[in-house]
C-alpha cells in the first residue's frame, strides 16, 4: 500500500481543533469534518474568504464541542441512574452513608461559615475596619466587656482627628434590665455613638434610628432603638407611637425605632435587644476600656494607610487621655499604646474566638468520618465491579473503549456522590441547627443560611468523594482480560487473596482512622468529665447567687450602705434552709477578675483581689489554714486586713511567717494605694476559671472596699436545693424590701454553662468516634462476608475433610485479626502524631494519655471481633455438600 | 433539550417533531431530491438561500448526528450516482419518516403563509 502524502499544515491544524470534541464524535465524524473543511478552503477564491472559512470553522467547533460533551455526559448519567436503580439495596445504602458523611461535614462547615467567614449584613461590609490598640491593652485599667477595646476619651480623640475613614463610630455592649420590681427581665444592650447607624448604612424598619441629636444631650438621654426580634417578642410588634415607652434600668425610655430583621449588631453569634445612645463626655473615666471603635474606609484608603495615620496620631491621643491616679510606670505604659486599623467586614465575635480551634478540629474529624464512609463505599463498588465483570468483559469484547467504561463507572460514583451531597446539604441544615441549639445556653444567635461557600464546599466534598471511592473500582473493573472474565463467569478473576488487596488496605485504613477518631472522642469526653468533676477548692453544690440593688441606697453615705447590706445578709442567713450567705465583689469561676499590682517589702508582684463579707469562706467552703478569716469586726473604720492564699505566700513571702506582714497596693483611679496586713492563709483555689492555674489571691473585707455601691452580689449556701432557697429569699426580699431589685442564679448551672465548648467537643467528637467505629465495623463485616463467599469452596472442602466450627471461625477471624493489628499500629502512630493539635483544648489530661490510647484500642478490638465473628460463624455453618455442588 | 428517541418506529407521528429547527429543515429539504454528502448539503443550502444561510461543518455534522439518531435520515451503504461518486465521502438519504416530517413542516409553513394572506399581511396572490 502506497503511503499517502502528509496532509497540509492547515488540515493538521483543523484536526488539532477537532481534538476538542469527545472521542466518539471525533472517531465518527472527524474525517468528514476535515474533508468538508478542506473542500471549503479549496473553493474559497480569495484570502479574505479563506480567513472567513477559518473563522467559521473555529467558531463552529467552539460552539458545538461543548454541546457534544454535554450530550455524552447526560448519556453517561442516564445510564448510571438506570444501573443504580437496578440494585436499590446498594443504591440506598450508599446514598445514606454518603448523606451522613457529607451532612456532618457540611454542618460543621456551615457553622464555621456562619461564625467566621460571612460578612456583616450591612452595605459594603468590606469597607469596615476596627480601630484597636496594637497587641491589646495588656489588661490595663478596667475591662468590663468582651468587646471593649478603648476608653471613651480615646474615642473622642479619634473622632476628632482621624482622616482615613468617611465615618467612625463607637459601640459597647452591656447587660440591661427592663421592667420593674419582680418583673425584671434581662436584655442585651448596645451603646452606640451618634454615627453608628449612618456609618453602617442601616435603615430603620420602623420609626427612626439614633442620630446625633439623640446623643447631643447630656448622658441622661431617654431614647432607645430596639431590634426587630425584641420588638416582635417584647412589644408584640405593635406600631410605634409617641407613647411607646419601656423601663430600661429603672428609667422610662421612648422607643423611637426598630432596626431591620437581619441586623443583629456587630457581634456575630449574639444579638442585641436595645440600642442606647453612648455617653462619652469629655470627663469620662480614663481607665475604663469599654468601647470598640469602627469606621468605614475613605475611598482610595487602604487598611495600611489608615493604620499609618492612626499610628502617627497615637502618641498625641494617648498623651491627651492618660488616666491619673496611676504610678509613673503605668502611665508611661498607657502613653506608649499605638492604634491601628484591622479589617472588620465579618464583624467581631466572642464565639469565633472561643470556638475557632474546636470547630476546625471538628471539621477535620467529620472529614475523617467521611473518608471512612468513602472507604466503605469503595469496597461496595469493588464488590459490585467484580459481580459485573462479565458485563464489562462483553462490552470490552464488543469494542467499547476502556476510557469509556472507566467514565461509565465514574459516572455512577458521581451520580451517587452528587445525590449524596444534595441529601447531605439538606441533612446539614438540621444538624447545624441542632448544633447551635446544643451550643447555646441562651443567647447564641447565628443565621444559618446556605451561602455560596457552603454550596461550593459541599460540591468540592462531593467531587472529592466521587474521586476517592469511584476511580479505583473503575480502573479495577476495566483492567481485566475479556477472555479470562468470560471463561470464569466473572468470579475468579485472579487468585482470590490477591484480589482483595485493595479491599484489605481500605479496611486497614478504616481501622487506622477510626482509632484516631476514637482516641479524640475519648480524650474530649474524659476532658469534659474532668472539668465537670474537678474540685476547684470552692463549694459548687447548694450555692445560689443573688444580685440585689436598691436605687435609693445610692444617696446615703457609705457607712449606712455597708450597714444596710450587712443587715440584708443577716436576714438572708435567717431564711430557713439557708446555712450561710456573704457578699462578694467578684464571683469565683465565672470569668470576672480584679487585679492589683502590689509591693511587699521590695518585692513587686500582683494579686487577684476580692472583697468579701465575713461568712464568705464558710459559705463557699474554703478552710482557713492559718491565722483568722474575715469577721464582722473588720469594719470600714478598722485597719485594712487581708486573707491570702498559699500561692500568694509562695510568690511574695517565700521565707518567714507571712501572718502579720503587710503589703501595699499600687494606686489606681478610685483605688488609692492601701497597706493591708495579712491576717490569714487559705489554700489555693481556682479564681475566675476552672482552667487557670493557681494565682496569688487576696481577700479583703467587703466593708473596706474603696467604692461602696448601692448593689451587691451575695452568695448563699443552702441545705435545700438552690431553687428552693432562691424562692424563699425572693419572698423575703419582696416582703421586707419591696423597693429592691433582685435576680438569682444557680452557681453550678452558671459554671456548667461556661463549659459549652468542652461539652460540644465531647458530644460531637464522641458521636463522630462512634460513627467511625460503626462504619469501620460495617466495612470489616462486608470484607469478611465477601471473603467467606469467595472461599466458600475452600471452606466447604475443609468442613468435608473434618474441620470443626471452631477451626473455621478461627481461620476467618485470624484474617480479621491481622488487619486489626496493622490498623491499630498505624492508628496509634497517627494518634500520637496528631494529639498535640488538641492539647490546648484538653483539661486534666495529657495529649499522649496512655489510658485513652489503650481504651480506644480495646474498644476497636471488641468492635472488630464482633464484626468478623458473625460472617465467620456463618462460614462454619456452611453445608459442605451445597457449597461444593454450587461450583 | 430536543426530544430524543432511542428507537424509531413507524408509529412516530411526524407532528411530534414540529416545528423543526431552521438548520434541520434546510438539511431535510436539501436531501429531498437526491442523496448527498455533507459538503453537497452545505453548498445546496447556501445556493438555495442565496448565501443567507451558511452552515458551518461543525453545526452540519451535529445536526446530521441528531437526525441519524432520530431516524429522519440514514447513511447509504451504496453510492448514489456512480458518475458523480466520491469514494471518500459518506452519503445521506431521507428515511420514510424523514420525508413525512419534512412534508409536515412544509405544510405547516404553507398554512402559516395562507393565514398571513387571509389577514392581509401578505398580498392575496403570490
Amino acid at each position: 500500500m502506497a503511503s499517502s502524502p502528509a496532509p497540509p499544515p492547515r488540515t493538521r491544524a483543523f484536526r488539532f481543533l477537532l481534538s476538542l470534541y469527545p472521542g466518539e464524535f471525533r472517531d465518527e465524524y472527524g474525517r468528514e469534518l476535515a474533508l468538508v473543511f478542506a473542500d471549503r478552503y479549496r473553493d474559497a477564491p480569495t484570502a479574505w474568504q479563506r480567513a472567513v472559512v477559518w473563522a467559521e470553522a473555529i467558531g463552529g467547533v467552539l460552539r458545538e464541542a461543548p454541546r457534544e460533551h454535554m450530550h455524552v455526559l447526560m448519556q453517561d448519567l442516564r445510564f448510571a441512574v438506570r444501573v443504580l436503580v437496578r440494585t436499590p439495596g446498594f443504591f440506598v445504602t450508599a446514598l445514606l452513608t454518603l448523606a451522613l458523611g457529607v451532612g456532618a461535614t457540611t454542618a460543621i462547615f456551615q457553622l464555621i461559615d456562619a461564625v467566621g467567614l460571612r460578612q456583616l449584613p450591612v452595605p459594603a461590609a468590606h469597607e469596615l475596619a476596627e480601630l484597636r490598640i496594637v497587641g491589646g491593652n495588656g489588661g490595663f485599667g478596667i475591662n468590663p466587656g468582651f468587646y471593649g477595646q478603648l476608653t471613651r476619651p480615646v474615642w473622642n480623640e479619634i473622632r476628632a482627628h482621624q482622616e482615613g475613614f468617611t465615618g467612625v463610630f463607637a459601640w459597647g455592649t452591656r447587660e440591661l434590665r427592663t421592667g420593674q420590681g419582680a418583673d425584671l427581665r434581662r436584655a442585651s444592650g448596645l451603646d452606640v455613638s451618634a454615627e453608628f447607624f449612618s456609618v453602617l448604612g442601616i435603615r430603620p424598619w420602623r420609626g427612626r434610628l439614633l442620630q446625633p441629636e439623640d446623643t447631643a444631650a447630656p448622658c441622661d438621654a431617654s431614647r432607645a432603638v430596639v431590634s426587630h426580634a425584641f420588638w416582635q417578642a417584647q412589644l408584640n410588634g405593635r406600631e410605634l407611637t409617641s407613647g411607646t415607652r419601656l423601663t430600661i434600668n429603672g428609667t422610662l425610655h421612648d422607643i423611637i425605632g426598630v432596626t431591620p430583621p437581619e441586623f443583629f449588631g456587630l457581634a456575630v453569634g449574639e444579638r442585641f435587644d436595645i440600642a442606647l445612645p453612648l455617653c462619652a463626655p469629655p470627663n469620662a473615666r480614663r481607665e475604663v476600656f469599654d468601647v470598640a471603635v469602627m469606621g468605614r474606609l475613605r475611598p482610595g484608603w487602604t487598611i495600611a494607610r489608615a493604620s499609618a495615620q492612626l499610628n502617627a496620631l497615637s502618641s498625641g491621643i494617648f498623651e491627651a487621655t492618660a488616666p491619673t491616679g496611676y504610678n509613673a510606670a503605668s502611665t508611661e505604659r498607657f502613653k506608649a499604646f499605638r492604634l491601628a486599623a484591622y479589617p472588620a467586614g465579618s464583624g467581631v465575635s466572642r464565639l469565633r474566638t472561643q470556638f475557632d480551634t474546636s470547630l476546625k478540629l471538628l471539621l477535620v474529624i467529620s472529614g475523617l468520618v467521611l473518608l471512612i464512609a468513602c472507604a466503605n463505599l469503595a469496597n461496595l463498588m469493588m464488590a459490585r465491579a467484580t459481580a459485573r465483570a462479565r458485563e464489562v468483559a462483553v462490552r470490552l469484547a464488543l469494542g467499547a473503549s476502556r476510557t469509556r467504561l472507566v467514565r461509565q463507572f465514574v459516572a455512577e460514583s458521581c451520580v451517587l456522590a452528587l445525590l449524596g451531597a444534595a441529601l447531605g446539604v439538606g441533612l446539614a441544615q438540621i444538624l447545624s441547627r441542632v448544633l447551635v441549639w446544643g451550643l447555646s445556653n441562651d443567647a447564641v444567635v447565628l443565621s444559618l443560611t446556605v451561602s455560596w461557600r457552603v454550596v461550593l464546599f459541599a460540591a468540592a466534598v462531593a467531587v472529592g468523594t466521587c474521586v476517592v471511592f469511584g476511580v479505583a473500582p473503575a480502573f479495577r473493573a476495566t483492567h481485566i482480560e475479556p477472555t479470562e472474565a468470560m471463561k470464569t463467569g466473572g468470579r475468579g478473576l485472579s487468585a482470590g487473596r490477591d484480589r482483595l488487596v485493595v479491599q484489605r488496605s481500605m479496611v486497614v485504613m478504616q481501622i487506622t482512622v477510626s482509632l484516631v477518631l476514637l482516641v479524640a472522642a475519648l480524650m474530649f469526653v474524659r476532658s469534659f468529665r474532668n472539668l465537670i468533676t474537678f474540685d476547684p477548692g470552692i463549694r459548687q453544690d447548694g450555692i445560689s447567687i443573688a444580685f440585689v440593688a436598691f436605687p435609693w441606697l445610692g444617696k446615703l453615705p457609705a457607712e449606712q450602705i455597708v450597714d444596710f447590706q450587712r443587715q440584708l445578709v443577716e436576714e438572708i442567713q435567717s431564711v430557713p434552709g439557708v446555712r450561710n450567705a456573704a457578699i462578694t465583689s467578684n464571683l469565683p469561676l465565672l470569668g470576672s477578675s480584679w487585679t492589683h499590682g502590689i509591693t511587699l517589702d521590695q518585692r513587686k508582684w500582683w494579686a487577684r483581689f476580692t472583697w468579701v463579707g465575713p461568712g464568705y469562706f464558710d459559705t463557699v467552703g474554703i478552710p482557713v489554714l492559718r491565722g483568722r478569716g474575715l469577721t464582722p469586726h473588720d469594719m470600714r473604720s478598722s485597719p485594712r486586713v487581708a486573707v491570702v492564699n498559699e500561692e500568694f505566700v509562695r510568690q511574695l513571702v517565700p521565707d518567714g511567717d507571712p501572718i502579720g506582714r503587710t503589703f501595699e497596693t499600687q494606686p489606681e483611679p478610685d483605688y488609692p494605694a492601701t497597706r493591708y496586713e495579712i491576717v490569714g492563709i487559705i489554700p489555693d483555689t481556682k479564681y475566675n476559671s476552672l482552667r487557670n492555674d493557681a494565682e496569688p489571691m487576696a481577700f479583703a473585707p467587703a466593708t473596706q472596699h474603696p467604692i461602696v455601691r448601692p448593689w451587691a452580689a451575695i452568695m448563699i449556701h443552702s441545705t435545700t436545693e438552690p431553687a428552693v432557697a432562691i424562692a424563699a429569699v425572693k419572698r423575703l426580699i419582696s416582703e421586707r424590701h419591696p423597693d429592691g431589685l433582685a435576680e438569682f442564679e444557680i452557681f453550678k448551672s452558671r459554671i456548667h454553662a461556661g463549659l459549652v465548648r468542652e461539652r460540644l467537643l465531647a458530644i460531637l467528637a464522641g458521636l463522630f468516634g462512634l460513627l467511625a467505629a460503626i462504619l469501620a465495623m460495617v466495612g470489616l463485616y462486608g470484607l469478611i462476608a465477601f471473603a467467606v463467599a469467595e472461599r466458600r469452596h475452600e471452606i466447604g472442602i475443609r468442613i468435608a475433610l473434618g474441620a470443626d466450627a471452631g477451626q473455621v471461625v478461627g481461620m476467618m477471624m485470624r484474617d480479621a485479626l491481622r488487619l486489626l493489628i496493622v490498623g491499630l499500629m498505624l492508628g496509634v502512630g497517627a494518634s500520637l502524631w496528631a494529639a498535640p493539635a488538641a492539647a490546648t483544648l484538653l483539661f486534666g489530661l495529657e495529649p499522649h494519655d496512655p489510658a485513652t490510647l489503650i481504651g480506644a484500642c480495646l474498644l476497636l478490638t471488641i468492635v472488630t471481633a464482633a464484626a468478623s465473628f458473625i460472617p465467620a460463624r456463618d462460614a462454619s455453618r456452611l453445608d459442605p455438600v451445597r457449597a461444593l455442588r454450587q461450583d | 433539550m430536543s426530544p430524543r428517541r432511542a428507537a424509531v418506529t413507524d408509529d412516530d407521528s411526524p407532528e411530534s417533531f414540529l416545528p423543526l429547527p431552521r438548520d434541520t429543515f434546510h438539511i431535510l429539504v436539501s436531501l429531498g431530491d437526491r442523496d448527498r454528502h455533507g459538503y453537497s448539503v452545505m453548498l445546496d443550502v447556501a445556493d438555495r438561500t442565496d448565501g443567507a444561510l451558511r452552515l458551518s461543518p461543525s453545526s452540519l455534522y451535529a445536526s446530521i448526528k441528531r437526525l441519524l439518531g432520530q431516524g429522519l435520515i440514514e447513511e447509504l451503504d451504496e453510492r448514489p450516482d456512480p458518475r458523480n461518486d466520491d469514494q471518500r465521502r459518506r452519503y445521506y438519504r431521507l428515511t420514510r419518516l424523514g420525508r413525512r416530517v419534512a412534508t409536515a413542516e412544509a405544510l405547516r409553513l404553507q398554512r402559516l403563509l395562507s393565514d398571513a394572506r387571509a389577514t392581509g399581511l401578505l398580498p392575496k396572490k403570490a
